[in-house]
């Protein structure tokens, strides 16, 4: 039995086992490694580009601040507060003027509770109508969006911190008239590729369809915002 | 009313408005006539020199008709075209039948234009009127219309119109962006321009004698204030900004005084204001509504309108206070009276069972006329020289101007293009 002396034999043996572990850990990390590549999804690089509205004093307290930019979400308007009509016209009942003046003087010098009610009143209509306005900007802003997304190609220069803004002028038919870099991201090719998303866009066919008086106040002139995500 | 019938020859005149500053001009449509119309041949006048923007003779040709009281010869039917005296035949233009003929030829220097003008008795082979007018090219409708002036006085008596304006308020239908505007046109609805632009509706134009100065309502603040406007420089000035009502101002004869509604007090009430110095006098003193003032031509007093008797009727006061008395008394509303320069009647507006008229009551006799056939009819304003009656009125649901003359024969149209026309006002 002195034969099979393991005192012998621990050379051999443990660097056959040093052999096996540094095979199975060679092993192992391949298998993980391989693995890995089994559970790639392709993904598309997330970009945001969000249509925003230029109010030049944020623009300006930005840059002299020089923070970094927040988040863009779609910013809706600020509500321009309703304020009460009295429309004295718009009935499609005839009313003889006579009476048009009665009521009128009636409204003009109830005690102002009454007044207030029917401003309430008209405030609410009104409201309604700002809500109608802001879905529509939204819906449409969500499709410039959309389309810039598409044609935006980002350089390999771009980092997630980088932020470019964008003013363009379009017409009613939606052709693009002007397009110019209102904030700069610091980052040249970052810039350009935000101005070739938008020259390549061309120009916004839905234009035609959005309400003229949305489009003088809204569209006519906008901002766009380009921020990568997902870098 | 029944002659009315058979003389409802409609469709007669378009006057293509010749665009300026950008508005469509008001088209005037003449829709009947009177019974037997002065028939007059308007031969186009020659022009040597510089061509000239407008055709003269044309617009002539288009006021006269427009009065109702004129029937034009067309000008392919003439034998000849003469542009001066010996050129005429007058058998020629018996043999037409034409009563009167007008001939004319224009010359341009530097801008300056001269007009010759000759109007003939057919019959008579006599000349009625021989006349040159020099102006800037400029004017060249201006002189068109004082030729219709001219010729209009010559042959009815009375003076023309021709050449005064018009302002009214033109209402764009656009519930979400409503747009009031002011507009003063000629007063063949060309050469329309707007004075007054606003979101809020503006209300009861008026001129000053002199037709130099506007005032009007304007709701611009949310609330009635009545300004005041100088149309050439477009000055303007608040004078009213009372709490409450601050309606129908209305010029006194001799301008210096307006009066107008206020319900300051609590309902509204008739006040005068001095313009020199603001000052106000207080004409009414009535729990119901009072309203609508207009003058007398002597200036000593005034006639509203006023449903203290229940409903809206219109009554007399003398501004030194008596009672005021009651002027109408058929139909359930009488209401916007505004009384001739000769003193002798009223037009206003007539309205019985939901149907509201323009009408004529003779003040001595108290006999009323009903004046139009449409049945929604507002704001009636009379002509400078008391021939017609421009009034606001709705037709197939859209506000238009129409005019009517003072017997009811002769009637047109002033339908707008574009938008809602109410509340005319036909300058002095």
């Amino acid at each position: 039995m002195k034969l099979f002396k393991i005192s012998l034999y621990w050379k051999p043996i443990s660097f056959a086992l040093l052999i096996h572990i540094i095979f199975f850990i060679i092993l192992s990390i391949n298998w993980s490694s391989y693995s890995d590549v089994f559970l790639y999804k392709p993904k598309f690089k997330s970009l945001n580009a969000s249509l925003i509205f230029i109010d030049k004093n944020k623009i300006n307290k930005d840059l002299s601040q020089n923070k970094p930019k927040p988040k863009p979400k779609p910013k809706p308007k600020p509500k321009p507060k309703p304020k009460p009509k009295l429309d004295i016209n718009s009935s499609n009942i005839f009313t003889p003027n006579f009476y048009k003046e009665k009521e009128l003087s009636k409204i003009l010098n109830e005690p102002k509770n009454n007044l207030k009610n029917i401003q309430n009143k008209k405030n609410n209509e009104n409201q309604k109508l700002l809500n109608q306005t802001n879905d529509l900007v939204e819906y449409y802003s969500s499709l410039i969006s959309q389309q810039m997304k598409m044609r935006w190609s980002l350089p390999s220069s771009a980092r997630k911190s980088m932020v470019s803004e964008v003013k363009i002028t379009v017409l009613p038919s939606g052709d693009i008239i002007t397009v110019e870099l209102s904030s700069s991201s610091g980052d040249k090719a970052f810039d350009q590729s935000t101005l070739l998303a938008v020259k390549k866009a061309g120009r916004f066919e839905f234009m035609r369809d959005i309400p003229h008086d949305i489009f003088e106040k809204h569209f006519r002139e906008f901002t766009f915002r380009f921020i990568p995500e997902d870098l | 009313m029944i002659f009315l019938n058979f003389f409802k020859i409609s469709i007669l005149i378009l006057m293509l408005s010749l665009s300026s500053l950008c508005h469509s001009n008001l088209i005037i449509e003449v829709t009947s006539f009177v019974k037997n119309p002065i028939k007059i041949a308007v031969v186009p006048f020659e022009n040597s020199g510089k061509n000239l923007k407008y055709d003269i003779a044309a617009i002539v040709a288009s006021d006269l008709s427009r009065s109702g009281q004129f029937e034009i010869l067309k000008t392919e039917d003439m034998f000849s075209l003469p542009n001066r005296e010996e050129e005429v035949y007058f058998r020629d233009w018996r043999a037409l039948g034409v009563d009167y003929l007008l001939i004319g030829n224009s010359t341009v220097n530097n801008d300056k234009l001269q007009q010759h003008y000759i109007l003939f008795d057919v019959y008579a082979e006599k000349k009625l009127l021989s006349k040159k007018i020099n102006q800037n090219i400029l004017f060249e409708r201006k002189i068109a219309h004082k030729i219709s002036d001219t010729v209009y006085e010559k042959l009815t008596g009375v003076p023309g119109a021709f050449s005064s304006s018009l302002l009214y308020v033109s209402h764009r239908l656009n519930a979400n962006n409503p747009l009031y505007r002011l507009i003063l046109s000629d007063s063949d609805g060309a050469n329309a321009i707007e004075i007054l632009r606003s979101s809020e509706p503006i209300l009861s134009p008026t001129w000053s004698p002199d037709g130099k100065d506007i005032a009007y309502v304007s709701f611009e603040t949310k609330r009635p204030a009545i300004y005041k406007q100088r149309i050439s420089s477009g000055k303007r000035k608040k004078i009213t900004n009372f709490k409450g009502l601050n309606s129908s101002p209305v010029w006194s004869p001799n301008g210096k005084k307006i009066a107008m509604v206020l319900s300051k007090d609590g309902n509204p009430e008739i006040y005068i204001m001095t313009l020199r110095n603001g000052k106000l006098e207080r004409i009414t003193n009535n729990l119901s509504i009072d309203t609508e003032p207009s003058w007398l031509p002597d200036g000593k007093s005034l006639i509203f309108t006023s449903d203290r008797g229940g409903r809206p009727q219109i009554y007399q006061v003398n501004l030194n206070k008596s009672q005021p008395k009651r002027l109408t008394f058929k139909g359930d509303y009488n209401a916007k009276g505004s009384v001739t320069k000769d003193g002798k009647g009223m037009v206003m507006i007539h309205g019985d069972e939901s149907k509201y008229h323009i009408a004529w009551q003779d003040l001595k006799t108290g006999e009323l006329k009903i004046l139009t056939n449409t049945s929604l009819d507002e704001s009636p304003s009379l002509a400078p020289n008391d021939s017609m009656v421009l009034y606001a009125t709705k037709i197939k649901g859209k506000g238009v101007l129409a005019g009517v003359s003072l017997d009811g024969g002769v009637k047109f149209l002033l339908p707008s293009p574009t938008s809602d026309v109410r509340e005319p006002a036909w300058s002095p």
